[in-house]
């Protein structure tokens, strides 16, 4: 898979330090919203539908930064909204990885040439632009819902890897997606020279403005199927081969919704990156004030029935891969060779 | 913008079932209170539990993070643009600015 051993080792180390205090609940990568505004509109997403004084408002770096030494996570994904229209993204990044801290910064890639001509950033092997990618160009302008976006986005992770940084790519999958199409799309990033490709399929956002494309459990199932059986070993993801073998319908876990906790301009929120129940003003009330057995599919919650979302499953995965000597030969085996 | 959804101001099952929709209303409300003082801004946030339950806003004018007691809420009104109300333009080419308010060429009411 796509992980470089540094970060591999760094993730796994940190697991088996929690397993070790015998943490039940732990987090494992600290999604971070400074901002809620973004440069597009997308169909499928239900993150920015908010009153313009609301978008107008971001974090400070000191209180990004206070709410990563308090989660303790050992990655941080700076998603949003558009992180680039942050106006301190270059500070908050350089601090994050000056403490160690593994970064994924999710953009769209409309300012990416911009801030990487400018200086704003420095390659690091902490940190990664993940660049949001839906599909080939047709597909991904549609979903994006302006033309343009996906040559837009191509040009800057071309300039990203000229300059040395590490580029990976993160997709949405909804129901309008067509197997051979997204095959030929994972093609296409990988000729781009990017480090490794994660996928997940949408959730169903009640804001979202297209209701109508969001993947149930066995469409959703039947989707990585069709995409991922027989996979060519060139494509690389940057995610948890079990996860991927879980979208396949080839192992089932339950939500982890605290394994990618949410720090935004709201506070902490509960319970999970897709759900808004409330906010907690603290980390530890989030952990310890929320009533997680309301949460994941066998709680019978209606909302969680058919998701099978990255920041839900990948935690359950990586969780299963230190939980056992099978896990750890599965994933093992699937790095090695390639086949899921 | 939407009309107001009657609070009574008696009842505290009552109020809470406003806040709680509040809350899950994407766009701007009005709460009135015991001592007549509307505060209007964006309802971020509820404590509806135990005997500090309480509402929090980001004021639209100040931009002011406040909280008020449910016991201080007399009425909620739903005063704002839904701004996740279902578009009609699915699809079609999205706004230059997307939904980022600073973008050139948009205005302040239209994210």
């Amino acid at each position: 898979m796509g992980l470089p051993a540094a970060q591999a080792w760094t993730v796994a180390s940190y697991v088996l330090k929690q397993r070790l205090r015998g943490r039940e609940r732990y987090p494992l990568v600290l999604m971070l919203e400074p901002v809620l505004r973004c440069n597009l509109a997308c169909a499928g997403c239900g993150k920015i539908q908010y009153p313009p004084h609301v978008l107008r408002r971001a974090l400070t770096v000191e209180q990004c930064l206070a709410a990563v030494e308090e989660c303790g996570a050992p990655v941080v994904s700076i998603p949003g909204g558009e992180p680039l229209l942050y106006p301190h993204i270059g500070e908050l990044v350089h601090e994050l990885t000056s403490r160690n801290k593994y970064v994924y910064l999710c953009t769209n890639a409309i300012r990416l040439k911009q801030k990487l001509k400018e200086g704003v950033f420095e390659p690091s092997k902490r940190l990664s632009f993940s660049v949001h990618m839906d599909g080939l160009r047709a597909e991904h302008d549609l979903s994006v819902c302006r033309d343009g976006v996906y040559d837009i986005a191509v040009d800057a992770i071309g300039e990203a890897l000229r300059r040395g940084f590490r580029v990976t790519t993160n997709t949405t999958l909804f129901n309008t997606a067509e197997p051979m199409r997204v095959r030929d799309f994972f093609d296409a990033m990988m000729d781009l020279g990017v480090e490794g490709m994660m996928v997940s399929p949408g959730y169903s956002y009640d804001a979202a403005p297209d209701q109508d494309s969001f993947l149930e459990r066995e469409k959703t199932v039947e989707l990585f199927s069709a995409i991922m059986e027989g996979k060519p070993k060139r494509w690389r993801f940057n995610q948890s081969p079990l996860f991927l073998q879980f979208l396949m319908g080839k192992r089932d876990y339950e939500c982890t919704p605290w394994g990618n906790p949410l720090y935004t301009i709201f506070g902490w929120q509960r319970p999970c990156y897709l759900l808004q129940d409330g906010y907690a003003a603290t980390f530890s009330e989030l952990m310890d004030d929320t009533q997680w057995e309301q949460y994941g599919r066998s709680s019978g919650n209606p909302s969680c029935q058919d998701c099978m979302v990255h920041c839900g499953y990948e935690p359950s995965a990586v969780h299963a891969t230190f939980s056992s000597w099978r896990g750890l030969r599965d994933s093992a085996v699937a790095t090695v060779t390639g086949r899921l | 913008m939407s009309a107001s959804a009657r609070g009574a101001g008696d009842g505290g099952d009552e109020i809470a079932a406003l806040v709680e929709r509040a809350f899950h209303y994407r766009g701007d409300v009005t709460v009135r209170t015991a001592a007549g003082v509307e505060v209007v801004g964006y309802l971020f946030n509820r404590n509806d539990r135990g005997e500090d339950r309480c509402a929090q806003l980001f004021e639209t004018e100040t931009g002011r993070e406040v909280a008020i007691a449910y016991r201080d809420i007399r009425d909620v009104l739903f005063t704002g643009r839904d701004t996740a109300a279902p578009r009609q333009d699915t699809g079609a080419p999205g706004p230059v600015g997307g939904s980022d308010p600073e973008a050139p060429g948009r205005t302040a009411t239209t994210p």
